[in-house]
């Protein structure tokens, strides 16, 4: 029942209701890794599946993903590195030549409520600099955003730069002028049309 | 006919001599790498394939001057009003009397930039202040309305201002507010606080007797469609988007003469060949010119990865598709 409340305070964009339950359950003795994975990032999986059946936007997806960040700070200390990023790590960037950072920064959001640590390299990112953090970071995928249809060679040479290097890293791309064919004919791992799809997308990328 | 007169017989799905011929704003740096490509120096595009020229008014819909940090609560709102003064000279082009005695003889389209949509006006330039007004959204409702209606008295009063000294062919509104998959905010939500705030801008408009008035969207915003025509629109031009997702047939078949539409032409066909580039205009093109109240166009500003040759190809197609 409590979990469900977390849920429900989490879906109602409660951020204060939310601490309230996580500090509440963590009194009680429930372990740190169930109030996480029952209830946060059940919400969020609940706020993923609501955004792709149209019932959500981005501003019902930013403020649950606020309220389980807050609920998440108190587990923090509870849990380690591991168990708070199950899903590993994700490098995050626009490609080279491209300023537009809104839907790249809401596949990061989605990601970090999903349990993936997070990478965010920024915008205009040269493919050099994709591989480079990935290594840093010991990241399992790559995932990259474009806007304009002039900065998709970016991402396809990003792709193939990654495929040559031969770190095994994953490939995920996304963004307006981005379709699934032009993935498909790059030989990106996966391509997502929003922001709920990257996080099914990347679950199943880095179980692999 | 000249350009003008092409223009609006079109909008008003007459019978124009051809359809109108804009273009797509050619960079410099477009040019430069195409003189390496065999655009002969010294040439002029416009003279090379049929153009319409279409001349955008552009009033300056910003606040004045900038301010340091945007308002976030409802007592900050006064200030911000203050910085959005119709009657401020500097709002007006420079050399305006004598843009208006051209105007006033002119042959060539003209259309008024009306309104730099929701996120612009709420002063979204970065991921802080996007986030910024999406929690504004949910826990302050009111001051996103109070500060959408300064921005509506403010653009509709100097859109009068306008329209007392010129008359012009269509009036603007750029809404960058889609995503990849849908629009960033719901149906509801943007009928609630952006098109309520549009109405008074709407209503100088129909005052003024524009009959043209364009939504100029970005990415994927067709679930607003509905909520604009409605809210007295008559025009769509899409940019940069998804092609699937806003193909102006699926549009035209769903929405009909009730809006008319520019653009329409994935750029990225321009890009990948010759082949995509016939496809494209071939399939697209005549099922809507013979519906008409369309202009075409590719979806978006013509950049440095598209060939030059290509570009040839995709205006002489397009001239012979549509002359017939």
């Amino acid at each position: 029942m409590a979990m469900k409340d977390i849920v429900a305070a989490v879906l109602a964009f409660d951020k204060a209701r939310t601490v309230r339950l996580v500090e509440a359950e963590l009194d009680r003795g429930a372990a740190a890794t169930a109030i996480l994975r029952d209830g946060l990032i059940a919400a969020m999986d609940e706020v993923g599946r609501r955004y792709s059946e149209g019932l959500f936007f981005v501003p019902e997806m930013l403020m649950a993903a606020e309220a389980m960040t807050a609920g998440l700070g108190l587990l923090r200390p509870h849990l380690s590195v591991p168990e708070v990023t199950p899903g590993g790590t994700v490098v995050i960037g626009t490609v080279k030549g491209d300023q537009h950072d809104i839907g790249k920064n809401l596949v990061a959001t989605m990601l970090e409520c999903a349990g993936f640590k997070v990478i965010n390299v920024g915008v205009d990112v040269a493919p050099k600099r994709f591989l480079a953090m990935a290594k840093r970071h010991d990241a399992r995928i790559i995932a990259m955003s474009a806007l304009l249809t002039t900065t998709l060679p970016a991402m396809e040479a990003t792709v193939a730069r990654v495929k040559r290097d031969g770190g095994g890293f994953k490939t995920l791309v996304g963004g307006a002028p981005v379709t699934q064919a032009f993935a498909d004919q790059i030989g990106a791992d996966g391509y997502s049309p929003d922001a709920a799809g990257a996080v099914t997308l990347a679950r199943s990328l880095a179980s692999r | 006919m000249n350009s003008r007169e092409r223009f609006r017989e079109t909008m008003a799905y007459g019978k124009p001599d051809r359809v109108p011929y804009f273009e797509e704003g050619i960079r410099d740096e477009v040019l430069s790498r195409w003189r390496t490509q065999g655009l002969a120096p010294g040439a002029d595009l416009s003279r090379m394939f049929p153009s319409d020229r279409r001349e955008e008014l552009l009033v300056d819909l910003e606040p004045l001057p900038r301010p340091r940090k945007w308002p976030t609560a409802s007592p900050e709102l006064d200030a911000h009003r203050r910085r959005l003064d119709p009657d401020d000279p500097r709002r007006l082009p420079e050399r305006w009397a004598e843009s208006l005695r051209l105007w006033r003889e002119r042959d060539h389209m003209l259309m008024l930039r009306v309104h730099r949509g929701f996120f612009l006006s709420m002063g979204v330039a970065d991921w802080s202040r996007f986030g910024e007004v999406i929690r504004l959204l949910v826990t302050d409702p009111p001051f996103v309305r109070a500060a959408m209606a300064i921005q509506a008295d403010f653009a509709s009063r100097l859109a009068d201002r306008v329209l007392r000294e010129v008359e012009i062919d269509a009036a603007v509104f750029t809404e960058p507010i889609g995503g990849n998959d849908r629009p960033l905010v719901s149906p509801r939500m943007y009928e609630d606080f952006v098109l309520a705030s549009y109405e008074p801008v709407l209503a100088v408009l129909r005052r003024h007797r524009v009959e043209t008035i364009v939504f100029r969207t970005f990415a994927n915003s067709r679930l607003l469609i509905p909520s604009v025509l409605k809210a007295g629109f008559n025009c769509l031009w899409a940019c940069e988007v998804n092609i699937d997702a806003m193909d102006y047939r699926d549009i035209r078949r769903e929405f009909g003469r009730d809006l008319r539409l520019i653009g329409g032409i994935d750029l990225d066909a321009l890009r990948r060949g010759k082949e995509a580039i016939r496809r494209e205009i071939e399939e697209k093109v005549p099922p809507l010119l013979a519906e008409g109240g369309y202009v075409p166009l590719a979806d978006g500003r013509v950049r440095e990865d598209v060939p030059f040759e290509n570009y040839v190809y995709y205006r002489q197609l397009l001239e012979q598709v549509t002359r017939g």
